[in-house]
């Protein structure tokens, strides 16, 4: 369907994109997960996000330019990648609408689409596929400036992959078959 | 010369523990004139006995009970004295809540309580006996407009046995809802909802159906009333017509149609509409070549029932009743010369798209952009288009939300490929199923742009176009639109402003009639017998209608249950020898109370609420409420202060003022005891003597307890008061004595604290202000 949307975004005279919102609406519902229509801007999710604190990622904002069709900006944007991942905006969602899942999406496709993955957050994908962590563990500070670690604080250690090369390899792996799949 | 008898009442130690009883007694005794005696509990049957053998045994022909609040045991004591006694010849003292609970020392309590219990004792000997009226009631009823409201009232009514009159200014019964097409939140087809309510008035035995009938004249009283109704000719005899469609085919005028707000157009000759009941044409008057210029009769002529009547004439009914009831219902807000651009076709009201949903519709039920017909692509709603908008309609019109939620669900039904956007200010949901309803709204795809444009706009090919900014994308939007559809504020209806006005009741800021109370008696208007109910009162869902309207019928059986009605006299009355027949009384009256009798005027006892707003205003001071006269009045002050002249006097309105001092009682929050409590129906009937005269006698302050702006129990209250105040003010300027010892408090009943911290409060000012003085 070539259909021209009646609303133009008077910023940049960009269009929403319709076909953007149904292949959306499409991926979600194999995930069994709800049109990011049914968001009603509440803004809990913003909230509550972890990101939001550190990174500004505001989901509620996201949800709102996605459900419009302006999708493609939210794509080249880099705010996506801020998400942590915690999941505590679907977990708290009123109307079971799931933000984090929705950027998981257009992640995919922004990776699907042959562009390199933005700057710091390139760094953390290749940790996470040489030592199975986005980071390294750290000493935390508590109120009075001292420092602990896991293991004083009576925490479990944490334990990285037994075979790197094979992780890493993994992982390679499964990324090719999903790309190769779409 | 009357002789009082006084009962104290211990309440256990609820008033004894803080009150001296025995030295009441004592003090008490010391005049002749009165009969002094004490209980335990009075309030039980050992103390009410006590009350009645005092009556039989000592002659006493008055009585004044000093104990709890009116409020809590008020009618017990009242049906005890009734025994013997006229029942409004006594008086009670609170010496519990307003003072052994508010008053833990007992020196100072027993002052107070002796000054409530001369009060009360100076009050009772300035009043007589009141009687009771019987007043005649006819179990008629009128409802005018035959809406959804007016219909389901009438039937509740005629079910009950009442004969209703149910008149109708359009040729048709039905109301607006016939030209819905369907209704949230179940999206039921409209006219399969309201069509058997039609047909079942038509049918009921106890109603009398009146179309294109208006009320031009009133009179009467409660339970009594008067109504001339003027019925417009149809020329057209209802019960021959088959509306067989001839006289339609055939008339030579072509108008536009107002049935389908201007969408389509008919004849001047044609039904009302599909439907309709009674199922009859009707003719134009305005539109009608022989009405208007004598010649044509084509209807006549080829009518095959010989229906056609140019005979007929304006016809004048006289209707007895004994309550009316409003139900004149609502119109879309005309938005012509605005920012909204309604001059262009493609932009219509939610009323006008109703009709093309309709499949007995203008359109047949296709949804097309008037201009050219076209079937449109790019749909987009406007929220809120006059209303919560302090330039057209404040209020918000309350069903805009969800008929815009059905109608967009409906489009996307009908127009599965077209692109439909709401814009909104917010989305309110409030009733059974609508949130719910909303969420369908959203499945259904349709979009929400969170904004309302400034101002549509068209190009010059006249394609419609805004822009609007977004704030859930942080985006200002162009928007282009083939059919622009507005959710046009709901506004009172010709026929509320018309009747409101024939029937003198009080209108609301919002020009909606207005309830008695908007909680606890929302169908009541103020006026006695008049009851109001449905979309004349205000924006609302037609399940609240039909609410309404049951509600209605139930007023209206309580009030009617009896061809007569007993009432008690403790009303206003115009002293005739007084009275200069000036009419100030009969203009302030909010409930139609008082009217003209040859050159002077009287009180309608049974419309009277014993406001008191009439003896404010009365030049000549001819106006006295029985149950609180000014020697009453007087009395009371003057039984107060001779005991306590350091008093500040609080009038206190029964329904606020008063409780709120019960509830400060009950909840133990202790002010000074410069406070006394003297109980009003209202603040209206305070004069400027009645606030200066304590003053005359020493008193340090008075206060005016008066129930808060919006929530008055009596039209007008705060505003009357206001205005006695100012004059007073004057008064007290000339005394010399500052207007700080003066002050009018609004409070609400349950608030006992405000009561404890204005009191005390105003016992501060007045002793800095004696000091400074």
């Amino acid at each position: 369907m070539t259909e021209i949307s009646s609303i133009t975004d008077l910023f940049n005279m960009s269009k929403p994109e319709s076909s953007d919102i149904r292949r959306l609406e499409g991926e979600l519902k194999v995930l069994g997960l709800s049109s990011p229509n049914i968001c009603f801007q509440c803004s809990k999710c913003t909230s509550g996000c972890e990101a939001m604190k550190l990174l500004e990622l505001q989901p509620h904002s996201v949800m709102a330019s996605t459900k419009a069709g302006f999708i493609q900006e939210i794509i080249d944007s880099e705010v996506i990648w801020t998400c942590v991942g915690c999941y505590k905006c679907k977990e708290r969602c009123p109307q079971e609408v799931s933000p984090v899942e929705v950027m998981y999406v257009l992640k995919n496709w922004y990776v699907a689409s042959g562009k390199p993955i933005p700057g710091d957050y390139q760094n953390m994908l290749q940790n996470m596929i040489t030592n199975g962590f986005m980071q390294g563990t750290m000493e935390v500070l508590d109120t009075e400036n001292r420092a602990h670690d896991r293991g004083s604080l009576g925490l479990p250690e944490i334990k990285g992959p037994k075979d790197t090369a094979k992780f890493a390899m993994i992982l390679s792996r499964m990324a090719v078959e999903r790309l190769g799949g779409e | 010369m009357s002789k009082i008898g006084v009962f104290l009442c211990h309440c256990g130690d609820n008033i004894a523990g803080t009150v001296n009883i025995a030295e009441l007694k004592e003090e008490l005794s010391r005049d002749v004139g009165l009969v002094v005696r004490d209980s335990m509990f009075l309030c039980s049957e050992a103390g009410q006995n006590k009350i009645i053998e005092t009556i039989d045994t000592e002659d006493i022909d008055r009585v004044v009970i000093a104990s709890c609040s009116p409020i809590h045991h008020g009618d017990i004591f009242r049906s005890c004295v009734k025994k013997r006694l006229n029942p409004f010849m006594w008086e009670m003292a609170n010496i519990r809540e307003h003072c052994s609970w508010v008053h833990p020392n007992m020196e100072e309590g027993t002052v107070k309580a002796l000054s409530l219990i001369k009060g009360a004792i100076g009050k009772i000997r300035y009043k007589s006996p009141i009687e009771t009226a019987e007043v005649p009631v006819k179990q008629e009823v009128l409802v005018i407009g035959a809406g959804i409201s007016g219909m389901h009232a009438s039937l509740e009514l005629a079910d009950k046995g009442f004969k209703v009159h149910l008149i109708e200014k359009d040729a048709s019964i039905g109301g607006n809802m016939t030209r819905l097409g369907r209704t949230f939140p179940t999206d039921d087809c409209a006219m399969c909802t309201v069509s058997p309510i039609m047909n079942g008035t038509k049918a009921h035995p106890n109603i009398h159906l009146m179309t294109q009938s208006e009320v031009v004249e009133f009179a009467g009283t409660p339970g009594d009333f008067r109504v001339t109704v003027e019925t417009k000719p149809r020329y057209v005899l209802p019960d021959r017509c088959t509306s067989c469609g001839l006289c339609t085919e055939k008339c030579p005028v072509t108008i536009s149609s107002e049935y389908d707000l201007g969408l389509g157009d008919t004849k001047a000759i044609h039904l009302p509409f599909d439907s309709c009941v009674p199922n009859a044409v009707f003719i134009e008057a305005d539109a009608c070549l022989y009405v208007q210029k004598g010649a044509c009769r084509i209807c006549e002529k080829v009518c095959p029932a010989d229906a056609i009547d140019f005979g007929q004439k304006v016809e004048s009914t006289i209707l007895e009743v004994g309550a009316i009831v409003v139900a004149t219902g609502y119109r879309q807000k005309d938005l012509s010369n605005t920012e909204y651009n309604v001059e262009h076709p493609d932009v219509i009201t939610g009323l006008q798209l109703e009709r093309m949903i309709t499949p007995s519709g203008p359109t047949g039920g296709k949804i097309v952009c008037p201009s050219d017909g076209r079937g449109p692509k790019k749909i987009t709603f406007i929220q809120c288009a006059g209303s919560r908008d302090r330039r057209h309609n404040e209020y918000c019109s309350n069903i805009c939300c969800m008929y815009s939620a059905k109608n967009s669900k409906i489009l996307r039904n009908k127009i599965p490929d077209a692109e439909i956007n709401i814009c909104y200010i917010d989305i309110r949901a409030p009733g059974k199923l609508y949130e719910e309803y909303y969420r369908t709204m959203r499945e259904k795809g349709i979009k929400t742009i969170m904004g309302i444009p400034s101002e549509i706009l068209d190009h010059s090919d006249g394609s419609l176009y805004f822009e609007v900014f977004d704030k859930a994308t942080n985006k200002l939007l162009r928007v282009g639109s083939d059919l622009i559809v507005l959710a046009a504020s709901l506004e009172p209806s010709d026929g509320t402003e018309r009747i409101r006005e024939k029937l003198h009741l009080p209108g609301g800021s919002d020009g909606f009639l207005i309830p008695r109370h908007v909680k606890i008696a929302p169908v009541d208007t103020p006026n006695e017998g008049l009851y109001s109910i449905g979309l004349a009162l205000g924006p609302k869902a037609i399940q609240e209608c039909i609410t309404d309207a049951s509600a209605v019928a139930s007023r209206i059986a309580t009030l009617l249950r009896s061809d007569k009605k007993k009432i008690d006299l403790s009303t206003a009355v115009i002293d005739p020898a007084k009275c200069i027949g000036c009419g100030k009384c009969e203009e302030a009256c909010n409930y139609n109370a008082i009217m003209k009798d040859g050159e002077k005027f009287k009180v309608i006892d049974l419309s009277c609420r014993s406001c008191g707003k009439c003896v404010s205003v009365c030049p000549e001071g001819a106006i006295t409420l029985r149950s609180f006269s000014r020697e009453q009045v007087i009395g009371l002050l003057d039984g107060i202060l001779e005991v306590d002249p350091d008093s500040i006097i609080a009038y206190s309105t029964s329904a606020c003022g008063y409780m709120a001092a019960d509830i400060a009682g009950t909840s133990r929050r202790e002010y000074p005891t410069d406070l006394k409590i003297v109980r009003l129906i209202c603040a209206c009937q305070l004069t400027v003597e009645d606030l200066i005269y304590p003053f005359t006698k020493g008193a340090k302050g008075v206060m005016v307890l008066s129930c808060p702006e919006p929530l008055h129990h009596f039209v007008d209250e705060v505003e009357v008061i206001k205005g006695t105040i100012n004059r007073a003010n004057k008064v007290l300027d000339g005394m010399g004595i500052s207007r700080k010892r003066l002050k009018l408090v609004e409070i609400v009943s349950p608030d006992g604290a405000k009561l404890q911290k204005v009191s005390t409060e105003m016992a501060e000012l007045v002793k800095m202000d004696l000091e400074g003085a």
